[in-house]
Parts: C-alpha cells; structure tokens; sequence
C-alpha cells in the first residue's frame, strides 16, 4: 500500500503509518524525500503531534501488580495518569521543557524529555533535578518525544540497584508515539532507601532489551537511534 | 508498506486504548469538530471492544482502526439528522476539507451523494475523495481488488452524474 495519495501527497493513512513507523525501508525513504520538499504535508506531520489527546476513562487502565521485589510498588495507576492528563493538558504547572502543550514542540537535542511529577492532595506536582523526594511519596511520569519508537523509565538508586517503572511489570520496552507529554500507564511509591534517585527514560527507534538499558541507566555507551534523558532527585531522610 | 510482521490478534484494551488515540482522534477529526470528537473517539473503543473479534490480522491494528473508525463515523452521521444543530452552531465539519483541493466530484459526493449510496459506497467514497486515496490501496485496504474498486467508483460516479442531472 502507497503512503501516498494519487497526487503524491503523503496520505491521511500513510501519514500514520510514517508516525508509527510502520514503513518500509522504501517507502520510509521516499516520505522522508517527500516531506523535505513539501511544506503542506511537513506542517499535516506537526499537527500530529500536536493531536489533544482523550481523557482517559478509568476503566481502561488495568492494575499491575503491587508487591514488586524492589521496593517501588506500583499504585493507583488509573488515578495518577488521570491527574497527569488533567495536569498536562489542561495548561497546569507541568510542561515539557518550559512549553505550554499547544504553544509549540521543541524538545532539547535529544529529541526525548522526562518529567517526574509527585501527585499531591491537589493534584499533581512536577520535579526537577535537585528537588526532594520522601519515602511514600507517589510519583508519575511524562515524556515527550519527537519521534514514536520503544521506552522504558529505569530507576536507579543510589547503590546502582537498577529497577524498572515503565512499561510496569513489562519485560521489554513499550512502544511510544511522538508528542510533547505523553503521560504514562505508570505510578510507583518511594521506599525508604537512603541517597539520590535517578530516574533514566530510554526511547530507541528500534526494539531493545532490557538488559541494554540496564546498562545504559548505569553509565553505558547509547547505542545508535536511541536518546537519553534523566531526572535526579534527592532523598529526604525519614 | 509494513514491514512489521502483522499481529493476529489485538493488544488488552488499555493497551489499545494508549497506544492507538491518537490515530483515532485524528481520524474522527475528519468527519467531527470539537467538542462532539471527543465522544465520537470513546464511541469507537466502545465498538472496538464489540467488533474486535473480527480482527483476523490481515492488516496492521492501525490499518483496521482506521478502517473502523471511518465506519463508525459515516454510520454515526448518515443516522443523526439532529446534527445539523451542531454543524450550525460549530461551523462546517472537518471533513469538508479533503487533504487535496476538492473536485466538483468530491463536492457532490460531500455535500449530498454519501447519504443516499450504500454505505460500502460511501466508505470508498471517502477514501477516494476527502483521503484522495489510490484505488489500488483503497482495494488493499478492503480487503478486495483494484479492479472492483474501479467498478464501486464507476457507480459512484454514475450516482454524482443523476445527482447533478437531478439539481440542475
């Protein structure tokens, strides 16, 4: 199937599918050729990204299982992915790079953001690096990306225990289309383990193991097609 | 086009339901402007909760949903004649800017010619005029060949060409 329309413009479809990556080696190519010459479609390939999303209905989202074997339980994935979405897209103090969502969809070099948000009685509070964590604490997440591919958020802690937060209890990455703040299916709580927390997000254009990205979350080279953003937080002693 | 080894069967329904919005929601933009979209995009997971066994992996799971969302949303709008109140209050629907500059053809076949065809008609219609879609990607699409998709459009054709006959 062509990605392309009868005059050669890039298809509603096919645009998707390029999205997605879905394409051919060919057919990736010849979209590439395309949209470097066409301004129309390059702008339809923006307004992708900056598709609103849908409010999530609670019943879609599925607990994962709590009792995990590293000390940050899963919880309340339904309610903090709601909060975030309300966050996000509702114009709160949340942002991707400083960007308010509508206003554009510049992410830094890498093409990959993350951003840890604490949810709070009000609703949801973003982190920085530098900021202060407690144990009990229940923290989110949400990337941009400038373009689909595989994710994961690794958590490091400060003696090199390396645990996984997304996909939650995934055994490989999850697959992630571009845009500025996509929150995700995921929540985990704080335990009490002393020293930094770093939380490393991971989007590689092709599929990877785990155990890549274990060793990049530790300091290991960053294969090819892949970006790396991380966010480091301090641990308030109990 | 894919190069990826086709599922058999869909992914849960969250799953589903976080990986694919997005195409969903641009897709039902075609056809609804907010605030009537947002509805539209839970009515199509609702149906796709209640059609999803009919996916046999003969295409990618975003190739069917776009398939099945065009459906939902001809369906919703051949059967909901109250609309018209919205397209009042909010403008003309999305779908009345087809990707490519419209022909007379795709005129009549939006303002008119998709209420009284068949509805396998207006589907094809829709992917020929308002996607401007090859008929041989149209016939990948359904599942049927480029050949029959010519003969649909031929009737379409005929249809537009009584339609204008008709209003003249």
């Amino acid at each position: 199937m062509s990605p392309f329309t009868r005059d050669d413009h890039l298809s509603d479809l096919g645009l998707e599918m390029w999205v997605a990556g879905e394409l051919s080696a060919a057919d990736e190519a010849r979209v590439q050729g395309h949209l470097s010459a066409c301004e129309p479609c390059r702008l339809r390939v923006e307004a992708v990204a900056h598709t609103p999303l849908v409010p999530a209905r609670p019943t879609v989202a599925e607990p994962v299982p709590a009792n995990r074997p590293w000390g940050w339980a899963a919880l309340g994935v339904a309610a903090v992915a709601a909060v975030l979405l309300a966050v996000f897209l509702g114009g709160g103090p949340g942002r991707v790079d400083g960007e308010r969502p509508g206003d554009g969809y510049r992410l830094k070099g890498s093409g990959l953001s993350l951003q840890v948000v604490r949810a709070t009685a009000e609703g949801a509070e973003p982190l920085s690096t530098g900021d202060s964590i407690r144990a009990g604490d229940r923290l989110g997440f949400v990337v941009g990306s400038t373009r689909p591919g595989h994710l994961v958020v690794l958590a490091v802690d400060a003696g090199g225990q390396v645990d996984v937060c997304y996909p939650p209890g995934g055994d490989a990455p999850a697959a992630v289309e571009a845009g500025p703040a996509l929150p995700l299916d995921a929540a985990v709580r704080a335990d009490d383990s002393p020293g930094d927390q770093r939380f490393v997000a991971l989007r590689c254009d092709q599929g990877f193991s785990l155990a890549s990205a274990r060793a990049v979350a530790v300091g290991g080279a960053l294969p090819d097609g892949c970006a790396r953003e991380e966010v480091v937080l301090s641990k308030e002693r109990p | 086009m894919t190069t990826a080894a086709l599922p058999t069967a869909l992914p849960p329904a969250d799953e589903l339901y976080r990986r694919y919005v997005g195409v969903v929601r641009r897709r039902v933009g075609r056809f609804y402007d907010d605030p009537e979209a947002a509805d539209v995009v839970h009515e199509v997971f609702e149906k796709v909760l209640q059609v999803g066994h009919s996916f046999r992996g003969g295409s990618s799971v975003r190739t069917w949903l776009y398939q099945v969302t065009t459906r939902h949303c001809l369906v919703r709008r051949r059967n909901a004649r109250r609309r018209r109140e919205l397209f009042e209050a909010y403008g003309a629907p999305a779908w009345s800017l087809p990707i490519r500059d419209p022909s007379a053809e795709t005129v009549t076949f939006l303002n008119q010619l998709w209420r009284t065809v068949d509805p396998e008609l207006a589907e094809i219609g829709v992917y020929y005029y308002v996607d401007g879609m090859r008929q041989a990607d149209i016939g990948e699409l359904l599942g049927v060949s480029g050949r029959t998709i010519s003969n649909r459009l031929a009737t379409l054709a005929e249809a537009a060409a009584a339609a204008a006959k008709e209003g003249s």
